[in-house]
């Protein structure tokens, strides 16, 4: 006598599920464009009616969080000077070079981390960009606030949507409340939506000015378009938004807006 | 005139509790009973609320409160004014740690306020003061100026400020420390609200009390917030059926004019009482309506008359609609409801006017009063109308098996305007009088929201919400803050980068004013009106002198302020 059915043969060949990956544009549109699709699809009544659902599109926020600083940090590998030293010293996978390439071997850096979370944010942003922050200012804020999202996340992907001591911890919740799902309705599926948003934003906005200050300080810009140009132009690329738009013009009438404070570094000791 | 004779006038007559010195406070506020009995509630222990429409005093009163307490000198007290919170509102939609921001700067400003009542006292600071006020100075300056200064490095949270209040409290010999917080509604920004209650929550203890003066109705406060519970309600606005009313008035109108002035209202107390009641206890429309009886900057040398006091109560009345119809700009979600309220106003008149034909000057009606359970939706509208001081809340009154029902008073000089009060054809200014003072209190008019605005009022009263600027698609609710069917963040705008965009067609002004400053200024924004801060460009119109310019100013701040 068995306590359930038994189990049945499967061939499982999971490789036409898998795609060439297509991005177009840069990290930060790629994001509002995973975002928008992802919203879409938490329509009230159909989260009403289906917790899962819920916690599988909090699932999709996280991860288009995600996908937009490892495609960003890592972009900056590919060109930042200081970046490249920062991370000489580092160690990766052999076979990652193998599988990435000699050009992408970086990705391999980020293979064991996570950006579900504050701790492997600020750490990747230290080692690669240089960037910190103090908890109060709105990046500090806008990342407590991802944070907050990335424990349902980990409750809808570990246990159902069960939360451990850690997220109920985090999230707020008293000791004495015993067992907790998350649970996701419309507001909330947008508030989380909006911290994705903060998130990305300020921390595009402020990387952008920090990089900008730290080649002009350590004169990694001179002064002169045909030399900085390699540096800025895919700089440009990566960082600016086409969607939203603020920043019109080629790379090089940008680059001329920050031309005078540039040669000032140069007339300063 | 001389210009001091002028900028005398225009002290009396506009300027705002909050600027004017003891000395002037003191010569020129009637303190009535009344008056005395809610200042010993405001310089006592316990957390307090202080409620009442615009220009019903509250500053005047919190002002009071804080020179008597320096006068005393057994308790520290100190003053400080919210009014430019509206300022940090697009810090809303720029910043992720705007909230934070917030309330660093409701906590500065209090410290601030210890060092001006410090120096009220002519004391030298202590050190733990004076290390938190340049900082701190620089910090608040650069944030109402629309600056973005970062967090200070010196953070303070409330219960750190409880603990340096009690510090000075004791460096100072004095026994406890009343916080009084003007213009502390935030009305206009739920998060600023939630925030400031949450704070004003925690700063007590046996040493320190704070008292905030709010606006009723649309004042909204924080989850944990429950009044009554966490802080006393005390009524700022006068009572015009009480008995000693008339009588404060012309008090106020005795230490406040110039002798010729005075003169001039001589036997004709009769208008100083129709102007009282029709003021319906607010001593600023008052103010506003004597200046235009007097014919302040206008044809000063003519006798005040009845028809110009009439003139004075219909230009008032618009203006306290005005303040009403402003809602739309300030909660723009509710401009339908502003829009509806205003057909819920003239139905009221009208049924108060109904009401009381046929009825004898001795038992005339002024109050409406509607039945449990409120709809959602009256509950909105009333409560817009109660914070423009159209309506007044009174007590609820049971009429047995026929249900609980709930009173509002309106407003005296809405009654007036609209005949409400139904004197017939012709009809004295003491008729008016009388049938307002003497009137039966126990008589209101029974209605329901239904029969004043038909059935079917509900779907005139939506919230307005904008629809998604990038596809049309219309916007589900309130709470959605992306568009269901493209995905793409629903935009909010600041709402007082929109309120300084503004025309000036919208402010309270009469339309000579107002033709005045679009003929002869380059005046069309209420920000234009802002950035003019001498009143430069103001005072180049005909007809604007120095009291005219402080109350165009006066309406363009407010605007702007909560």
């Amino acid at each position: 006598m068995f306590v359930n059915h038994p189990p049945e043969s499967l061939t499982l060949d999971l490789t036409r599920c898998c795609v060439p990956t297509q991005s177009n544009g840069s990290p930060i549109d790629t994001f509002y464009e995973t975002i928008r699709h992802t919203l879409t699809l938490g329509q009230p009544d159909q989260l009403r009616d289906s917790p899962t659902l819920g916690r599988l599109l909090i699932l999709g926020l996280v991860t288009g969080t995600e996908a937009y600083f490892r495609t960003t940090l890592f972009g900056l590998t590919s060109f930042c000077p200081l970046a490249k030293d920062s991370l000489a010293d580092s160690e990766i996978a052999f076979g990652a070079i193998d599988f990435y390439g000699a050009d992408q071997a970086a990705l391999g850096l980020f293979e064991r981390v996570s950006f579900a979370g504050k701790l492997g944010i600020k750490e990747m942003s230290k080692k690669i960009a240089g960037l910190t922050w103090v908890d109060r200012s709105s990046l500090g804020v806008a990342v407590s606030d991802f944070e907050k999202v990335c424990h349902m996340r980990h409750a809808a992907v570990h246990s159902q949507g069960v939360l451990n001591r850690g997220n109920a911890r985090a999230l707020g919740l008293g000791r004495s409340t015993g067992a907790m799902n998350v649970v996701v309705d419309m507001p909330h599926f947008h508030m989380a939506a909006k911290a994705c948003t903060n998130l990305v934003r300020e921390y595009n906005r402020s990387l952008y000015e920090h990089i900008v200050q730290r080649w002009i300080r350590e004169r990694i810009l001179v002064g002169r378009w045909s030399d900085d140009r390699k540096f800025f132009q895919p700089f440009i690329d990566l960082m600016r938004s086409q969607e939203d738009g603020l920043m019109r013009g080629t790379a090089y009438s940008v680059y001329r807006t920050l031309q005078s404070g540039i040669l000032n570094r140069y007339a300063s000791p | 005139m001389s210009e001091i004779d002028e900028e005398l006038l225009s002290s009396i007559f506009e300027v705002r509790a909050e600027f004017l010195s003891k000395k002037e406070l003191t010569q020129w506020t009637a303190t009535t009973l009344r008056d005395k009995a809610i200042l010993s509630r405001l310089k006592g222990p316990g957390a307090k609320l202080l409620i009442g429409p615009r220009g019903s005093g509250k500053s005047t009163l919190l002002r009071q409160s804080y020179f008597e307490m320096h006068e005393e000198g057994k308790d520290l007290a100190v003053y400080v004014n919210y009014s430019r919170s509206l300022a940090l509102e697009p810090l809303f939609h720029r910043a992720a740690n705007a909230l934070q921001i917030f309330r660093q700067w409701v906590l500065t400003k209090i410290v601030l306020g210890v060092r001006d009542a410090v120096q009220e006292d002519k004391r030298q600071l202590p050190n733990s003061l004076a290390k938190w006020v340049q900082p701190g100075q620089s910090f608040v300056h650069d944030l109402e100026s629309g600056k973005d200064p970062s967090l200070p490095d010196n953070f303070l949270t409330p219960s750190q400020l409880l603990g340096l209040l009690e510090g000075w409290v004791e460096s100072l010999g004095r026994r406890r420390c009343v916080l009084l917080l003007d213009d502390a509604a935030h009305a206009f920004s739920p998060d600023q609200q939630r925030e400031f209650f949450e704070i004003f929550r925690e700063l007590r203890s046996r040493v320190v009390s704070a008292k905030a003066a709010v606006y009723p109705g649309i004042t909204s406060y924080s989850p944990n917030f429950h009044v009554g519970h966490e802080a006393e309600v005390v009524e700022a606005w006068y009572r015009p059926e009480e008995e000693d009313y008339l009588g404060t008035m012309r008090e106020m109108v005795e230490r406040r004019l110039p002798d010729s002035y005075k003169t001039r209202l001589r036997g004709r107390t009769d208008l100083v009482d129709y102007l009282a009641l029709a003021s319906f206890g607010l001593p600023r429309g008052f103010l506003v309506m004597l200046s235009q009886l007097l014919g302040v900057e206008e044809d000063g040398d003519q006798a005040p008359t009845r028809a110009k006091a009439e003139r004075a109560v219909s230009d008032h009345v618009a203006s306290v609609r005005n303040i009403f119809k402003a809602l739309s700009s300030k909660l723009p979600r509710y401009k339908n409801f502003v829009t509806t309220g205003e057909e819920l106003e003239t139905a009221i008149a009208r049924a108060v006017q109904n009401y009381n034909a046929e009825r004898p000057l001795n038992k005339k009606a002024v109050t409406v009063a509607f039945p449990e359970p409120f709809p959602p939706e009256l509950s909105r509208m009333l409560s817009m109308l109660e914070y423009a001081g159209l309506l007044r809340k009174s007590d609820a009154v049971s009429r047995g098996v026929k249900g609980v029902f709930h009173r509002y008073t309106v407003h005296y000089g809405l009654l007036i305007e609209a005949n409400a009060l139904n004197l017939g054809r012709s009809f004295s200014l003491s008729d008016v009088t009388t049938s307002l003072v003497e009137r039966d209190s126990h008589a209101f008019v029974r209605t329901q929201v239904h029969r004043l605005l038909g059935s079917g009022y509900e779907e005139r009263c939506t919230l307005d919400l904008v629809p998604c600027q990038n596809c049309g698609a219309p916007r589900l609710s309130e709470e959605a803050q992306f568009c269901m069917k493209c995905g793409r963040p629903l935009q909010s705008a600041s709402i007082y980068a929109d309120l300084l965009r503004t025309p000036i067609d919208q402010l309270p002004l009469t339309s000579k004013k107002l033709a005045g400053l679009k003929k002869f200024t380059s005046i069309r924004t209420v920000n234009d009106v802002l950035l003019d801060e001498e009143n430069i460009e103001i005072r180049a119109v005909p007809g604007v002198g120095p009291i005219w310019a402080a109350r165009i100013r006066r309406y363009a701040e407010e605007f702007v302020s909560v």
